[in-house]
């Protein structure tokens, strides 16, 4: 049918709905990257000797490094000198005690953004730390937490009150010199989340973070660090936002992740960054070094993301399965539109006897979309009885997007187990025509499969994101279902 | 680098010669891959850099010599034989059916007048410019239009020399509309000399034609085989290529199928069995570049002691190119801690009316077969054998020539370990 | 009496192939209409046909619909204008739960006759009422449209939705095959439940035993890609004891 193409088009086509620009004043260091810049954003933060110096080590390390090239991705050269790299809202200084304090413009912004920061986090007993561009502004709920003996503050606050714990895991999992990305984090993270659970605490409430990134020509860089301990459990949820501009802004996170004996960490993602107009232009380039080290025995980190946004997208959340019995899942639903591309999977490193890996990675590509699932499951010969399995599905809507599968298998135990499979299709024509002779436009059957396509990656969400992931996913039932 | 001494007095036409000298002069640019390139991530050839190899000068082996391998069945087909990288007519039998079809390179220079057909695929490979600057046998393969050779055409290349021999072979395989054969490739190596064989196989395949391609390695355990088949296939054309790696140190076959037009179709099957302490590499890209082509991959890999066997295959959609069926199946068993696999089966799209998958298993014997057929009163030991050689034999179902195929399955047999365990029961 | 629906000199190709050729059929309001056919006959062609399947060319006739012009309605419109399709193959949907599906369709026929929509507990309420009626535990709610039923369960599930969406014109393509005696039992209680002046139905079948649940008003045979005989219920046994060569012979006996 004619309008087949038109339909789907529009279906995927819906603006931007998180694209303005907060305006309150800004502290901002000129554009430009040198060792007087990493020194200022370390003092600017207070830190001890220890950390300037490891940011050094790191750009110095940086120097020497070439932007990967390995990925499925067309990106347009980046000039690092051009980005700025410290942006804190201006009475950052006194960060506010309360919410009551909090800039009443910041708490707009994420009004706009559908988080009504007090009310969403009462009602679904949520605790927010929010990072508006590079700074933490207000953590809720840390006195309740605080009972429980978790910490969960920005990590610039960590730095002042646990350096212990910053020395002892900051670059564990994610070593400075690990890659192109990681490295240039490392010398100019600004903040980000830290978050200790104490042996056998579960952690009482789910933990969340929103980012955005607010100032023109800056680059977002936070770092995450979690750290479950021994036979304690918490759920973390991200979500990121940011404003429509015409040029491209840069965010290359790292995320660290250590779970020891009988933790398990949960990790969910809702990227919804600006994926840049119609036409391609503008639109955030997400590099972002995601690493969980299961070091204790029965330890789990499970990985759920959803990618809606950026312009790119180069990121593999990944598990370093050391310990025994320990389990690694990674669950992902990415959607490419218009001119946005996305290189994205996981890696499994099995290392401890029987540890066990799970992938399931839907990927949907509409437009001009480039969307590629990479992921590597390797068998290191210390994993006796090892098992992977890997579902890898692709969806195509239209014929101008493109659908790749690059996974590696590496084996070296006999007696381990890795299983693969993978398809790429179009929406099958028989499904869509069954909807619609049950009176459902084909705009909202689309949907209908589409979503029931993501579903084995949604349901592993947390209630309030599976909703808010599906409305991203524009397959909301909304009009249909009622 | 070794490779500046090969590079004289080579035979062939002014327009060989010309191409001679430019694949010599980009592959000296370019060099050998290393493994930080993609395509050779598994797989390190570069200490060939490092080896003086000798062409083949010696003078042809006698027939007697050249009867020493475990030959293919050909039935009433011809054989060429080529003994230490020289053709050795007196060795071969060309059916008279055959007489105007199979040209040894060596007699026939004359048929590349223009050059080599010139894939560009065999001039953007690094291994390819090897061969095109140093070949010195092979074949012309050409079938005319609406002919049907039912009969196998094989080339058998044996290693019997001592010498640190560089053998390149060249095969061109050109298929006129509506036309079909049967062609095999073996290569038996009888020595434990450390040489390398470096095979290129062109294949053009006009509309409606179908090749059956078997090329079946058998090196001895300290030889380096490398080859790349290219093949491109116009309308409706129809390409089963089989490769089967049963020998070498190490083992590595490149193979680019360019499905050009409507209807044209691919299937690859094999095994390959680094069994030990050796190294096999498969590594396929098919390019779908016209609606309604279909491409099926099967390859089975067993590793035993200190061995790795790896499989690459890419498939790739191009746009506009709908109605796309694709599919590639990699299964493969580790016989042995020592042992490695590593698989990537990749697909890369570009239209979306497509029906592609592809599946990927590394492990050990079902335990369920197992327990199957011990409770059927066969020992473990020869159950798991049994198992282990029903897994590779799997991969020769798409075979249609019986007696090949019983040939195959028996050279299969005994490369895999304790095979005489189950053998003594059937 | 009202024409629900009326076929005239329908041609249908499908990749160039005619299926259909010249088919002509009324159907009135209130009347059960059975089609029987030998296999490869066109019955199922028919059926998509009359639902907007695309992949079917119509080459020429005219389909109304209740005074519509049928063949300009996309499916969905069609769907929501009262006419059902009971698929011989019903398709599989993972991931998309049964309920959704269920209530999408519901509130899509509401939302565009401008009734107001069926809420939560109002649609439980129905539901459970007509899960109750074709003997399907609530469990199947939950799950994945079609996903893993058996061929029985899937037949029954068309049903359920056809009771729920209450159409007025239901095509019911072989929803008989493929059921044990007691869904088939099930099944036609289904049926003769929405029997109402208003309302018709076409049922594609093979079997004589369907026909005495679901007591036609009228019978035709559909051969090559025509209607080539009708007649009352009587004709339903007749072919059910002779045959379709029966048809043929006769046929060729009387030049047209
Ligand atoms: N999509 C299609 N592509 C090719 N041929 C088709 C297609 N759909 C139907 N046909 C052919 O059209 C003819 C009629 O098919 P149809 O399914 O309508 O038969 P039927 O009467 O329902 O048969 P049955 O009793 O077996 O269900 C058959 O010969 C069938 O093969
Ligand atoms: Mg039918």
């Amino acid at each position: 049918m004619a309008t087949e193409s038109q339909d789907l088009a529009d279906i995927v086509q819906r603006k931007y709905a998180h694209g303005f620009v907060t305006d309150i004043e800004q502290d901002t260091v000129a554009p430009g990257l040198n060792e007087d810049v990493i020194r200022f954003i370390s003092a600017k933060k207070g830190e001890p000797e220890f950390l300037t110096q490891w940011r050094l080590k790191a750009y110095r390390h940086w120097l020497t490094m070439r932007a990967p090239d390995w990925a499925h991705l067309n990106i347009a050269p980046i000039d690092y000198q051009a980005i700025s790299y410290y942006a804190a809202p201006k009475n950052a200084d006194d960060a506010p005690k309360s919410l009551d304090e909090v800039d009443p413009k910041l708490l707009e912004t994420y009004e706009k953004l559908g988080i009504p920061l007090h009310e969403r986090a009462r009602l679904a007993g949520v605790a927010v730390d929010a990072v508006f561009d590079s700074v933490s502004v207000a953590t809720t709920f840390k006195t309740k937490l605080a009972e429980a003996g978790v910490i969960f503050c920005s990590f610039s606050e960590a730095v002042q009150n646990h350096p212990e714990l910053i020395k002892k895991y900051l670059g564990t999992v994610v070593p400075v010199r690990d890659n192109y990305f990681a490295a240039l984090n490392s010398a100019v993270f600004t903040d980000g989340s830290f978050v200790y659970i104490p042996k056998g605490v579960r952690c009482p409430m789910e933990l969340s973070t929103y980012f955005r990134i607010n100032a023109a020509n800056t680059g977002q860089f936070e770092r995450t660090l979690i750290i479950a301990d021994e036979g304690s459990h918490v759920s973390y949820l991200e979500g990121c936002t940011a404003p429509m501009r015409d040029e491209n802004q840069l965010h290359a996170a790292v995320v660290e992740l250590v779970a020891l004996d009988n933790a398990e960490i949960k990790y969910s993602t809702v990227q919804n960054w600006y994926p840049g107009d119609e036409e391609g232009r503008g639109g955030i380039y997400n590099f972002v070094t995601k690493r969980g080290d299961c070091r204790g025995v029965r330890s789990k980190i499970s990985w759920t993301q959803v990618e809606t946004g950026s312009a790119i997208t180069w990121k593999y959340p990944s598990c370093v399965l050391r310990g025994k019995d320990s389990v690694g899942e990674f669950y992902s639903v990415a959607l490419t539109n218009n001119y946005q591309q996305a290189d994205t999977g996981t890696k499994m490193i099995h290392i401890g006897e029987n540890s066990r890996s799970t992938i399931i990675s839907k990927g949907i590509s509409a437009g001009h979309g480039q969307n590629a699932y990479r992921g590597l499951v390797r068998i290191m010969p210390t994993a006796a009885g090892a098992r992977n399995y890997t579902q890898c599905d692709s969806l195509l809507l239209g014929d101008q997007c493109g659908a790749h599968t690059f996974p590696y298998i590496e084996s070296r135990r006999p007696d381990a187990r890795v299983e693969h499979e993978a398809t790429t299709s179009k929406i099958s024509e028989d499904q869509l025509f069954y909807c619609r002779q049950r009176g459902l436009t084909e705009e909202d059957a689309v949907n209908m499969i589409v979503n029931g396509f993501c579903k084995e990656v949604f349901k592993e969400l947390p209630m309030e994101f599976a909703v808010e992931a599906q409305n991203l996913m524009n397959v909301s039932l909304e009009g249909a279902v009622g | 680098m070794a490779f500046n001494g090969l590079y004289k007095d080579l035979p062939g036409s002014s327009a060989v010669d010309a191409q001679r000298k430019d694949a010599f002069e980009r592959f000296m640019r370019a060099g050998l891959p290393t493994r930080r390139d993609e395509d050779w991530r598994y797989t390190e050839i570069s200490a060939l850099g490092e080896i003086d190899f000798r062409h083949a000068v010696a003078p042809p082996a006698t027939a007697k010599q050249a009867a020493h391998h475990d030959p293919l069945p050909i039935r009433a087909g011809s054989k060429l034989t080529f003994v230490n990288g020289r053709y050795a007519p007196e060795s071969s039998t060309i059916n008279q059916s055959h007489r105007m079809l199979v040209h040894p390179l060596e007699t026939n220079w004359t048929k590349l007048s223009d050059g080599f057909p010139g894939h560009e695929r065999v001039f953007a490979h690094p291994l390819g410019l090897v061969n095109t600057a140093f070949t010195q046998l092979g074949a012309v393969i050409s079938i005319p239009k609406n002919s049907h050779v039912d009969t196998p055409i094989l080339l058998e290349f044996l290693q019997l020399s001592d010498d640190t021999l560089a053998v390149q072979p060249r095969l061109i395989i050109e298929l006129a509309a509506n036309s079909s054969a049967e062609v095999i490739v073996q290569h038996a190596g009888q020595s434990s000399a450390t040489n390398w064989t470096n095979m290129v196989t062109e294949i053009h395949q006009s509309a409606g034609s179908k090749l059956t391609f078997i090329h079946v390695q058998e090196q001895g355990l300290a030889a380096t085989h490398t080859c790349l088949t290219t093949a491109a296939l116009k309308r409706d054309a129809h390409f089963s290529g089989g490769y089967f790696d049963l020998g070498g140190k190490l083992a590595r076959n490149d193979i680019e199928i360019a499905l050009d037009e409507h209807g044209a179709s691919a299937e690859l099957f094999g095994a390959f069995l680094p069994i030990q302490s050796q190294h096999a590499d498969n590594h396929i890209k098919i390019d779908h570049r016209a609606p309604n082509t279909t491409s099926n991959e099967y390859f089975r890999g067993i590793a035993g002691p200190k061995s790795r066997g790896v499989f690459n295959g890419k498939v790739i959609v191009h746009k506009h190119a709908q109605k796309i069926s694709a599919q590639q199946r990699s299964d493969n068993l580790l016989l042995d801690k020592t042992a490695e696999i590593d698989t990537k089966p990749e697909l890369e799209i570009y239209a979306d009316d497509v029906k592609c998958s592809h599946g990927a298993t590394v492990g050990e014997l079902d335990e369920q077969h197992l327990f199957y057929l011990q409770s059927r009163g066969i020992n473990e030991l020869a159950a798991r054998a049994l198992l282990t050689f029903a897994f590779a034999n799997s991969s020769l179902d798409f075979i249609k020539d019986e007696a090949l195929r019983t040939a195959l399955s028996e050279k299969i047999a005994k490369r895999l370990p304790q095979h005489e365990k189950w053998e003594r029961l059937t | 009496m009202k024409a629900m629906l009326t076929i005239e000199d329908l041609h249908v190709s499908v990749d160039g192939q005619p299926i259909l050729k010249g088919l002509n059929l009324t159907v009135a309001a209130g009347e059960i209409h059975a089609i029987m056919g030998p296999n490869g006959s066109g019955k199922s062609t028919l059926a998509q046909v009359l639902a907007g399947k695309e992949d079917y060319e119509i080459t020429s006739g005219r389909v109304t619909y209740r005074d519509q012009n049928l063949l300009d309605m996309l499916p969905e419109e069609r769907a929501r204008a009262g006419l059902f399709l009971a698929f011989q193959y019903p398709v599989e949907i993972p991931g998309v739960n049964n309920a959704y599906l269920l209530k999408a369709a519901v509130n899509a026929k509401r939302a565009a006759r401008g009734e107001p929509l069926v809420d939560a507990f109002e649609f439980m309420q129905l539901v459970k009422e007509r899960m109750a009626q074709v003997e399907i535990s609530q469990e199947f709610l939950h799950r994945s449209v079609n996903e893993g039923f058996s061929g029985g369960e899937k037949k029954r599930n068309e049903i359920l939705q056809m009771l729920m969406l209450e159409p007025e014109l239901a095509v019911l393509d072989e929803t008989d095959s493929g059921l044990d005696v007691d869904a088939l039992r099930i099944v036609a209680g289904g049926v003769n439940s929405l029997r109402h002046p208003d309302r018709s139905m076409i049922v594609v079948t093979h079997y004589q035993r369907l026909l005495e649940l679901i007591v036609p008003d009228r019978v035709h045979v559909l051969a090559n890609g025509q209607i080539v005989k009708s007649g009352d219920k009587e004709l339903a046994r007749e072919l059910d004891e002779r045959g379709y060569d029966w048809v043929r012979t006769e046929l060729a006996a009387t030049p047209t």
